[in-house]
């Protein structure tokens, strides 16, 4: 069963992901912000997929991703943002190297996004 | 004797040349004053105007002389502002309003402005010396800063509101994962309706945002004639099943304009897309551009139903609409990215003849540019 880390700072918003990739045959579990999510992703728990939030008090989406970036984890990410503003993000994403990276806006239709997240997931395996 | 007549001559000569010269004095002040200040006779009729009023409104002396002030009626007060307005005049009180005026060249203008009754030793009204003082530009300055504050609360509150949204949304798709095996269509109904309907606050959300983000670091010199076609050719097979004519008058010469095409091509969606709405019926919308005085000038010109008072007073306020699906934000979004781009977003309009929206934007390279 393939495991999703859900960073995201508000709980309900974080729950509602989890019991919905639950349901849909994931296993989901939740960092509730940026620095917890550094906390897992730097111990030896096993993930194949992360839902990250942009705009996260003390240490955001952006800072998340450069600490992935530091440590080579090469793990496939789908970005939630509630701004418009993804220019700024795709900028912030494309200047740390990255290839371009799906952004979706909340409120997210969740049957979507787990389609964005097979299909992804199906990619990683072909290569 | 003599010498007495002689004294009272001297005496009287001298009152005169005092008098004459405090007229003087006074003429030159009502002459020289900023103020625009207009004379009219009890009737109304136009007795004197000084050049302040000259230069503002564009009407000469000789040409208002014995009309009245109607001609400068913008249409933008009703019928009980002017009631109000004479019977206090006309009952000796004096009368301070801000009023909008229109300017020989149809422009509007607004002045602060008092009128006072004049009497004669009798006491009875005889003339009425209206003093405007033009207040155009404060009254934009505090429009754009009205605007802006509310660009900023709004940038605010988007961000806030997107994330309950999902939660909403989320419970409710939750729902209807729950719900997907018992058989009654209406339930899921509803949670079909409730996750549509936050789809929906989000895309007004996401046009709410528009008003804090001003265009940066993406203006190009655009031919704006290229960037109306693209629009144009957009929107043209829709005009055509709505039986509209699409009529292009571009000038010759490239309009050149520094602006971030996206953000125009919205304003000018936005702006056609209301035209075809005021032809219900079918009709044809114009697109006009000039060159002229260092501006590009962008005119949309449909022969519609036209707007009344009520409405073409309120058009750029945000969520003001008159449509049942509108959101009120359009014209405001389009007012925000013009004055953005150093431009000005001005529009006429005539009940049953139709409505000119006019959109004037710096030209590349004019020492206006962005």
């Amino acid at each position: 069963m393939y495991k999703i880390l859900i960073v995201e700072d508000e709980p309900e918003i974080a729950e509602v992901l989890r019991e919905f990739l639950a349901k849909t045959g994931f296993e989901a579990f939740i960092a509730l912000g940026g620095e917890k999510a550094i906390e897992i992703l730097n111990s030896d728990a096993k993930i194949d997929f992360i839902i990250l939030d942009m705009k996260m008090p003390k240490v955001s989406g952006i800072e998340v991703l450069s600490e992935m970036r530091n440590k080579n984890l090469n793990h496939p990410v789908v970005i939630l943002t509630g701004s418009i503003n993804e220019d700024k993000y795709v900028r912030d994403i494309k200047n740390m190297g990255y290839p371009s990276m799906k952004i979706v806006s909340k409120p997210v239709d969740l049957f979507e996004l787990v389609v964005i997240i097979k299909n992804k997931l199906d990619l990683e395996r072909s290569l | 004797m003599e010498e007495n007549r002689a004294g009272e001559i001297a005496g009287l000569e001298k009152r005169l040349k005092a008098a004459e010269e405090s007229l003087a004095k006074l003429s030159v002040a009502v002459e020289q004053t900023r103020d625009m200040v207009v004379i009219t006779a009890r009737n109304g009729n136009i007795e004197y105007a000084n050049p302040s009023f000259e230069r503002v409104s564009g009407y000469s002396k000789d040409e208002v002389f014995g009309k009245t002030p109607r001609i400068l009626k913008s249409g933008k007060h009703g019928q009980v502002f002017y009631e109000r307005f004479w019977n206090a005049i006309l009952s000796g009180d004096v009368f301070k309003a801000e009023f909008i005026d229109k300017k020989k060249s149809d422009e509007f203008y607004c002045v602060e402005k008092i009128v006072t009754p004049i009497r004669d030793k009798d006491g009875s009204v005889t003339h009425f010396v209206s003093v405007d003082r033009d207040i155009t530009g404060h009254k934009e300055m505090e429009k754009t800063k009205r605007l802006a504050g509310l660009g900023k609360l709004v940038a605010d509150m988007a961000h806030e509101v997107n994330n309950p949204l999902m939660s909403i949304s989320g419970n409710a798709q939750l729902c209807l994962m729950s719900v997907s095996q018992i058989p009654d269509q209406g339930i899921r109904n509803y949670l079909e309706t409730i996750v549509r309907e936050c789809q929906r606050a989000k895309t007004i959300v996401q046009r709410l945002l528009k008003f804090s983000h001003p265009p940066r670091g993406r203006l190009k010199e655009t031919d704006i004639n290229k960037t109306l076609d693209i629009v144009a050719g957009m929107l043209e097979h829709q005009f055509k099943l709505d039986n509209i004519e699409l009529v292009r008058n571009y000038c010759q010469e490239e309009p050149l304009a520094l602006v971030d095409e996206q953000q125009m091509q919205e304003v000018f969606i936005n702006l056609l897309n209301n035209a075809r709405d005021a032809l219900p019926a079918g009709g044809s919308v114009e697109i006009a551009t000039y060159r002229q005085d260092g501006m590009v000038r962008i005119e949309i010109k449909d022969n519609g139903c036209g707007m009344p008072e009520e409405v073409s007073a309120r058009l750029f306020e945000p969520f003001f609409t008159t449509k049942e699906k509108g959101t009120g934000l359009g014209l405001s979004v389009c007012y925000d990215i013009v004055r953005a781009h150093k431009g000005k977003l001005q529009f006429k309009s005539r009940q049953r003849e139709g409505t000119t929206f006019i959109i004037l934007l710096p030209e590349a390279g004019s020492s206006a540019d962005v």
